[in-house]
């Protein structure tokens, strides 16, 4: 196991190494609730449940629930248990001021949340990027929102980069009958993307305006495969009430700003929902309802600044042979090697490169070779 | 130990010889089967000659003798020879004769240092010298007048000095063995002792310096100042020898002393000789980790401990995120640690007193000392203005760590700085034997820089005034007056639109008058008064630069008043029981300008459920707290080698951090107790029984205690505390109990000398409030942050020769609790952990091993510089040991890890010097 230790500060020698404790107590899985019914787009709230940390098996969900959201009148609106313990909010029409979630699990248990104000977000002001000098990308918010509306943010975003395999291939290798066969199938150009793991959150009350200034959201280095071809980011920004963000903070602490020395205790998080019969059944979560706003940027990467090392990408260890037309008879062909590009002797084909597969299908390192429909 | 009983009778010889060149008178006359008493009223008719004797004792001695023109010693000779008497006679002609042990009466002061330079290079014995020195005395002195005292008793009072420095030396046991009458010299090294009249040999011990006998022949009340010699010899037995008697003997338990020697012997971390470090390595003495100065004692806080600097209070004693406690070690005296039966003067803290006393300043003649390390350099100056009158002391230390970080190859390292100093100076006058004037300035000052563009920095302050009078022999005062003060100041303004600084201070004045008044042989009475205000700006953040949209933001001010009353008796029942009753009453006052937010009843308090604001106008009391704290100790001697001891404390606190990180944090803030804060109390129970064996060179202690503190500051998760208008809502009220027993062990002289101590102690808290927010782990009972069950600690000192010695130190406990996730879970791609009880797991087990060795120079007394090397190996094994454990959720995965602070071995050397 590798142990990457740091100079913490000054002579002091701090280490911090990979390390389970041996002996971990596991509690009976508590129901966790996250969401933001977000009535401007993906309205939905997840029920999971919690296991082991040791437990490296598939995430566990809370499915066949019924869950509905209920207004100060006792009208509701039914959530629909999609896939797994995703739950959507369809017909969304909400004309009540505040709303709760009201849930039912298979066990009969019932479950339900504070009544929580629609909050609408203001629009984001911007979305920048500026390259720091420990060679890396920030990407920074802005905003601002009316000085009587809440001061309290949170950020979400969904991040894509277009990035290109080794070898672009416009062949194939039929094995059957032994040739090469023209493809016009794109197998060099994909495109990967991912969501923000990180909590995003942000309060403006100790300012005199409800103005966010360059909040950094995420990061990444100049050498990182996102500054290879074009990357894109769609940031969606939401209101908070003061609960909410103070459960979101916890939730930041307890999570992600471990592990320092004078570091936050972790503490346990309550949320904003209780069992209707038994109060100490735990429930954990916080439900949140309102409309977000996003705003996506597209970044080339010749806006990006060289990086002084190689780039990180998974072709990193790739090369390529030839594949000399005299010696296709006895080319055993995928499925371990594709074809790359041909090779030319002045005006005469002579070959084609060829790689291992990995190295030609972009595919095979987890993006997708469909083109997102609002890439530019 | 036979050596040591030929070299004492050697010494008698040569002392008889001595003298006898001084006083003889020859004796004639002829004694036929006469009793002793009537021989000797015929010499002291005949002569000058003063006999001193046990008449009982020498009831059985008949003296049948002739002799013509014969020198007294001749005749004694004759008399005692064949029987277990011993005489000894001094230059004024006073013959002393005793039961086996003879007094000496007169050795020159030279002899000693003549032949210890002279042996300097031979590697004697050094348990000879020792026993040796113990004997050395000087003449005999006479107070009062023959006939003016019609008492039975006469009082003597007087100061007790370093020849060398002239400063006064505090904790000195001044006592006679027969009857055993003892007293200790006070925080101005003033001693008084009431004794029944006659001839006494008064027994002088104390920290680090040579044991000296004094015989007295006391007739009336008077006055003896003693100087007492440094001990030249870099003996690691003699620092902790002199408290021995004591431990045993003395009515004070729970307390732990230790000076500048004690601190240098131990192998420290990062070459400087550390004050709280060694504190550290006490039994019952707690840290949450390496690299904290913060420490806990018996169960308590860390917060939870009274530091005093000269009288003043610290509010945080650390330097450079805390791997240096804030003091420098040069000009440190000495060191008290109260854990347990604290007489009633002290109050303010409920879990210890941590009493640093500076040295005065040499009042002979200029010196100085100084040391470098691999990170900070020292230095300290001291000499008189007017010889034996004016005296000063400054010191200065600081630190060049910002090279190491800039050579570290880490962007985010090198791109932070660090620094800090302290600075002392302190003057001290004696205006005349009863009055004493001393003035003690001191700051600290902290900053530092971390990868971001974020600068803390942080201060303490003290400057203070004390006065002490005799009054009489049996009546002294002390007017102390002072001022403490803690600020800090954080301030980033790498982003221009949000650029602030945060500023907190605390600032505190004290006036107190303190008394010690010697009733009599039996009782000694001590009491005072005294009255502390306190100044709070809990927080202040503006905006920096005129692109700033931070809106400023000041926390209400906050002010206080504490007064407190004592009063304590120290009563000597016998010989084998000795008693100290005291009270000590405080009254605490908030006071305004203030706004108090009311909550309803019985509701959780929250920022949205105010309905009412309280304004109190200036000086006006917001709400008051006071009580009685009882202070009870008892000491029986079950033998003379052997005691027990109990004793019973109440203490309140009404100043406490707000803290809910695992380290003492620069940014912890102190708030003072309000309507919703209300003051710590803590009470103690504790029993302890103790014990000299072997030629008392071997000490045996246990002590047992059980505490429990009311009020304790506990936290909401999530909790708030910078900037926090309503601090209230985010605190909780705990309770806390503590118990367990300390087990030590220490030889204190021999070659090998050194403790071994194990300590059992347990430290619970229990939150249980009325809804489930204000509660934690559901009501139950629940081990604190620095919880560890079981710890031992071995300090071993070795000594090779005079020059070389060899230290180690051994330390073993068990791991902190901690608080791990019970769960994970993921939405959205993202696993996040969930916690729930607190401080139910621990981080591994703690253990160390760490190595010194000192090389003195050489050991002539009088030379331009004395210095040592010393080389120091911290954490021998390179255990890794874990500061904490703890998960993290990295691009959305649950990773675990452990933090060491001190992953490896470090090897440090450093340079000491004085001249």
């Amino acid at each position: 196991m590798k142990r990457i230790c740091l100079y913490l500060v000054v002579i002091m020698v701090g280490c911090i190494e990979p390390y389970f404790p041996s002996e971990l107590k596991s509690n009976e899985p508590i129901l966790i609730v996250e969401g933001f019914l977000n009535t401007n787009g993906d309205s939905k709230i997840i029920l999971a449940r919690s296991r082991s940390i040791i437990d490296s098996s598939q995430p566990a969900f809370e499915t066949g629930a019924t869950v509905w959201i209920e207004d100060e009148n006792g009208n509701t609106t039914t959530l629909t248990n999609t896939w797994n313990g995703n739950y959507i909010l369809e017909n969304i029409s909400l004309t009540a001021p505040k709303y709760r979630l009201r849930i039912t699990t298979p066990d009969q248990q019932q479950y339900a949340s504070e009544f929580v104000p629609v909050l609408n977000a203001p629009e984001i002001d911007s979305v920048t990027w500026r390259a720091t000098n420990n060679e890396k990308i920030e990407v920074l918010v802005s905003t601002h929102g009316e000085p009587t509306s809440s001061p309290y943010y949170q950020w979400t975003f969904e991040e894509t980069w277009e990035y290109r395999s080794y070898l672009n291939s416009q062949y194939f290798f039929d094995t059957n009958s032994k040739s090469v066969i023209y493809s016009n199938q794109n197998n060099y150009t994909c495109w990967r993307s991912g969501l923000s793991s990180k909590i995003n959150i942000e309060s403006t009350n100790r300012f005199n305006q409800n103005r966010v200034s360059n909040l950094p959201l995420t990061s990444f280095g100049w050498n990182d495969e996102r500054t290879t071809v074009k990357y894109s980011i769609l940031v969606k920004q939401y209101s908070l009430t003061k609960d909410a963000f103070t459960y979101w903070q916890q939730l930041k602490q307890s999570n992600e700003d471990i592990g320092s020395i004078f570091g936050p205790l972790p503490s346990e998080l309550k949320g904003n929902l209780k069992n209707l019969e038994d109060e100490t059944k735990p429930i954990v979560g916080f439900f949140s309802i309102g409309n977000a706003t996003q705003k996506r940027i597209f970044i080339p990467n010749s806006a990006f600044p060289p990086p002084s090392t190689f780039r990180i990408t998974p072709y990193r260890e790739c090369t390529y042979d030839t594949l000399f037309l005299s010696n296709i008879p006895e080319f055993s062909g995928p499925p371990s090697y594709l074809l790359g590009g041909e090779l030319y002797d002045g005006d005469r084909l002579i070959g084609y490169s060829y790689s291992v597969a990995f190295c030609v299908d972009c595919r095979m390192s987890g993006g997708t070779n469909s083109k997102p429909s609002y890439w530019q | 130990m036979k050596h040591s009983f030929l070299v004492c009778i050697t010494l008698l010889g040569l002392s008889l010889f001595l003298n006898a060149q001084d006083t003889s008178q020859p004796i004639t006359g002829t004694f036929n089967n006469v009793k002793f008493s009537e021989f000797v009223s015929e010499i002291e008719q005949q002569s000058n000659y003063r006999f001193y004797f046990n008449t009982h004792e020498l009831d059985s001695v008949r003296v049948t003798i002739q002799a013509m023109r014969k020198p007294l010693n001749e005749i004694l000779n004759l008399i005692f020879k064949d029987t277990e008497f011993r005489y000894s006679i001094d230059r004024y002609a006073y013959v002393y004769v005793t039961h086996r042990n003879p007094i000496i009466a007169e050795l020159p002061t030279y002899f000693f240092s003549k032949d210890f330079a002279a042996t300097e290079s031979t590697d004697l014995d050094n348990t000879r010298f020792t026993e040796a020195e113990k004997v050395k005395t000087e003449k005999v002195l006479v107070i009062g007048t023959r006939g003016t005292n019609t008492k039975a008793t006469a009082t003597l009072a007087g100061y007790v000095r370093n020849n060398k420095s002239g400063e006064s030396l505090v904790g000195v046991t001044v006592m006679i063995e027969k009857p055993l009458i003892g007293a200790v010299t006070d925080g101005n090294g003033y001693y008084s002792i009431t004794l029944p009249k006659g001839p006494h040999v008064l027994k002088i011990n104390s920290l680090g310096m040579k044991g000296v006998e004094k015989s007295i022949i006391l007739h009336a009340d008077g006055r003896l100042n003693i100087d007492m010699e440094e001990d030249v010899l870099p003996l690691k037995e003699v620092i902790i020898e002199s408290s021995r008697d004591e431990t045993v003997l003395g009515l004070q338990m729970g307390l732990e002393k230790f000076d500048f020697k004690t601190m240098k012997q131990l192998p420290v971390a990062l070459g400087e000789v550390d004050v709280i470090k060694t504190v550290l390595t006490l039994p019952g003495v707690q840290t949450v980790g390496e690299g904290t100065v913060g420490f806990n004692v018996r169960g308590g806080a860390t917060d939870q401990n009274l530091i005093l600097f000269n009288d003043a209070t610290i509010f945080n004693p650390s330097h450079l995120f805390g791997f240096f406690s804030a003091f420098n070690p040069d000009i440190i005296k000495d060191v008290e640690l109260y854990k347990s039966g604290v007489p009633a003067e002290y109050g303010g803290r409920i879990a210890s007193v941590l009493d640093l006393n500076t040295r005065e300043g040499n009042r002979k003649k200029w010196s100085g000392s100084g040391g470098i390390s691999p990170i900070t350099g020292r230095l300290a100056f001291e000499g008189p203005i007017i010889k034996d009158k004016l005296s000063f002391l400054i010191s200065g230390r600081s630190t060049y760590s910002d090279w190491l970080l800039r050579e570290i190859p880490s962007s985010a390292i090198n791109k932070s700085e660090a620094s800090f100093y302290d600075l002392n100076a302190n003057l001290n006058y004696e205006i005349n034997p009863k009055n004493n004037l001393a003035v003690t300035a001191y700051t600290s000052h902290d900053a530092f820089k971390l990868q971001g563009d974020t600068v803390y920095s942080y201060q303490n302050h003290v400057l203070g005034l004390k006065w002490k009078h005799i009054f009489s022999n049996r009546l002294l005062g002390n007017l102390t007056t002072n001022y403490s003060g803690y600020e800090y100041t954080i301030q980033s303004t790498a982003n221009p639109v949000n650029a602030f600084n945060l500023d907190y201070s605390i600032r505190q004045l004290q006036t107190k008058a303190d008394f010690d008044y010697f009733i009599n042989s039996k009782h000694a009475l001590s009491f005072g008064a005294g009255i502390l205000r306190y100044d709070l700006q809990p927080g202040n953040y503006q905006p920096v630069g005129s692109e700033s949209i931070v809106t400023p933001d000041q926390l209400q001010t906050e002010q206080a008043v504490e007064n407190f009353v004592y009063v304590g008796d120290q009563f000597e029942v016998s010989p084998k029981l000795l008693l100290y009753g005291g009270i000590r009453y405080s009254l605490f006052a908030n006071l305004g300008p203030r706004n108090i937010y009311l909550y309803p009843q019985g509701t959780v308090r929250d920022a949205g459920n105010i309905y009412d604001t309280l304004t109190f106008t200036k000086g006006k009391r917001v709400v008051s707290y006071g009580g009685p704290e009882y202070r009870f100790s008892a000491r029986y001697n079950y033998t003379r080698n052997a005691s027990f001891k109990v004793s019973y404390n109440r203490h309140r606190q009404y100043l406490q951090m707000l803290s809910n990180t695992t380290a003492i944090a620069p940014t912890d803030v102190w708030k003072l107790s309000d309507p919703y804060i209300t003051p710590l109390i803590g009470d103690q129970i504790s029993l302890g029984y103790y014990l000299n064996h072997g030629k008392r060179s071997i000490e045996v202690s246990i002590e047992a205690y059980y505490k429990w503190m009311q009020n304790f500051l506990d936290y909401k998760g999530g909790a708030e505390l910078i900037q926090n208008h309503h601090i209230e809502t985010d605190v909780l009220n705990a309770k806390g109990k503590a118990y367990g027993a300390e087990f030590m062990i220490k030889r204190t002289s021999g070659k090998l000398n050194g403790w071994f101590s194990y300590t059992y102690s347990r430290s619970l808290l229990q939150t249980k409030g009325s809804s489930s927010v204000e509660t934690i782990n559901r009501g139950s009972v629940y081990p604190s942050n620095y919880d560890k069950p079981h710890a031992i600690n071995l300090i071993a000192n070795y000594k090779f020769s005079r020059r070389y010695s060899m230290s180690a130190n051994i330390v073993y406990s068990t791991g902190r609790p901690i608080t791990l996730p019970v769960g994970k879970y993921t939405a959205n791609g993202v696993d996040r952990l969930i916690y729930s009880d607190r401080n139910q797991y621990r981080i591994p087990d703690y253990f160390r091993t760490d190595l010194s060795i000192n090389m003195e120079g050489n050991h002539r007394i009088k030379k331009l510089a004395h210095s040592y090397w010393s080389l120091s190996a911290y954490n021998l094994t390179s255990r890794r040991n874990a500061y904490s454990v703890f998960f993290k959720s990295e691009n959305g995965v649950i990773n675990g890890y452990k933090l060491s602070i001190f992953g490896t071995i470090i090897p440090t050397l450093s340079y000491n010097f004085k001249f």
